[in-house]
């Protein structure tokens, strides 16, 4: 065998060894809304917890928040797929509870940042809490 | 289409859904670059801890770069050092588990599947920053060039790893190729 072909087969099999399927685009979704939630938190210069941070673009204070959330969707979503998979429960159901933003009763982590429409609402919603509000 | 370096530009100028956009052209890359090493399930877990380095990263970008991917995959590799530094082994994923039949094809997977054996465990046997080379470059599909980035190392180190692996992986083919030939040869 040549040097060139056994450099092609190796080539190959390589390729073939190193297949993987394509993840789910759940998966993908989740990953863009943690990022979407960390852009928001940047972007409103608050820390998950409420408090003011500096920012500084894009660490700003609450990434182990933020990886902490990630941890939390994921016990979610496999808890999520067991109770749909038993034939029950919708998460969204009322009567299930989602942290919320201290003393603003937003919901934090934001559940849905997957356009600016969202997130401009959030921050409305936020800058009315503390701003607006009594 | 825009270039990622302009994207990542532009989120760093008050517009954070272009950096969104610039992850979503490499979500699927970055999740196999993790998958093929650290499993699915675990790559599952890490991508959005890449997402959120890259972003917290971006000021530091090139934007003159138009490719993101290397710097992406930078990323990517450190998230896996620290998961790595947790007790799992840094061998590639793909390489543990016993893949039996990657191929399609009935007849290449009967004649394919001992040679894979064999350069699987001819891979194993690279040290490791020749096996991190060769399979930037065979698995992602990166120049050596975007390969160096990736690692931080000059082009001609990523070109001479490359050069040791591949004439590593020949000679033990070659050296298969010789045994199963005697073997032939003995049984006549």
């Amino acid at each position: 065998m040549s040097d060139e072909s056994a450099e092609f087969e190796t080539g190959e099999l390589l390729s073939a060894i190193g297949k993987v399927q394509m993840p789910e685009p759940r998966v993908l979704e989740d990953a863009r809304e943690v990022l979407w939630s960390a852009i928001a938190s940047d972007m409103l210069g608050i820390g998950p917890a409420g408090e003011q941070v500096t920012v500084t673009g894009g660490s700003a204070g609450g990434d182990e928040d933020h990886r902490r959330t990630v941890r939390r969707r994921q016990t979610e979503r496999s808890r999520d797929d067991r109770r749909m998979s038993m034939g029950g429960g919708d998460p969204g159901q009322l009567g299930v509870k989602y942290p919320v933003l201290a003393g603003s009763g937003i919901p934090w982590p934001p559940l849905s940042f997957r356009d600016t429409g969202g997130l401009c609402c959030h921050a409305f919603g936020f800058l009315s809490a503390r701003c607006i509000g009594p | 289409m825009e270039p990622d370096g302009v994207l990542i530009g532009r989120s760093v100028h008050g517009r954070p859904d272009a950096f969104v956009d610039m992850t979503r052209r490499h979500e699927v890359a970055i999740h196999g670059y993790l998958a093929r090493r650290a499993g699915r399930q675990a790559a599952d877990d890490l991508l959005a801890e890449v997402w959120l380095r890259a972003y917290a990263g971006r000021f530091g970008y090139d934007t003159e770069r138009a490719d993101a991917r290397p710097w992406l995959y930078g990323i990517a590799r450190n998230v896996l050092r620290e998961h790595w530094r947790n007790g799992s082994s840094d061998e590639p994923a793909v390489l543990q588990e016993e893949r039996v039949d990657p191929w399609d094809g009935v007849d290449a997977r009967l004649d394919s599947a001992e040679r894979a054996k064999a350069v699987i465990s001819a891979v194993r046997g690279l040290p490791a920053a020749e096996r991190e080379v060769l399979l930037l470059v065979a698995w992602e599909q990166l120049t050596p060039a975007e390969t160096a980035r990736v690692l931080g190392v000059a082009q001609g180190t990523v070109r001479s790893r490359l050069h040791r692996a591949r004439v590593t992986l020949r000679r033990v083919l070659s050296e298969r190729d010789a045994i199963d030939g005697a073997g032939v040869s003995n049984e006549r």
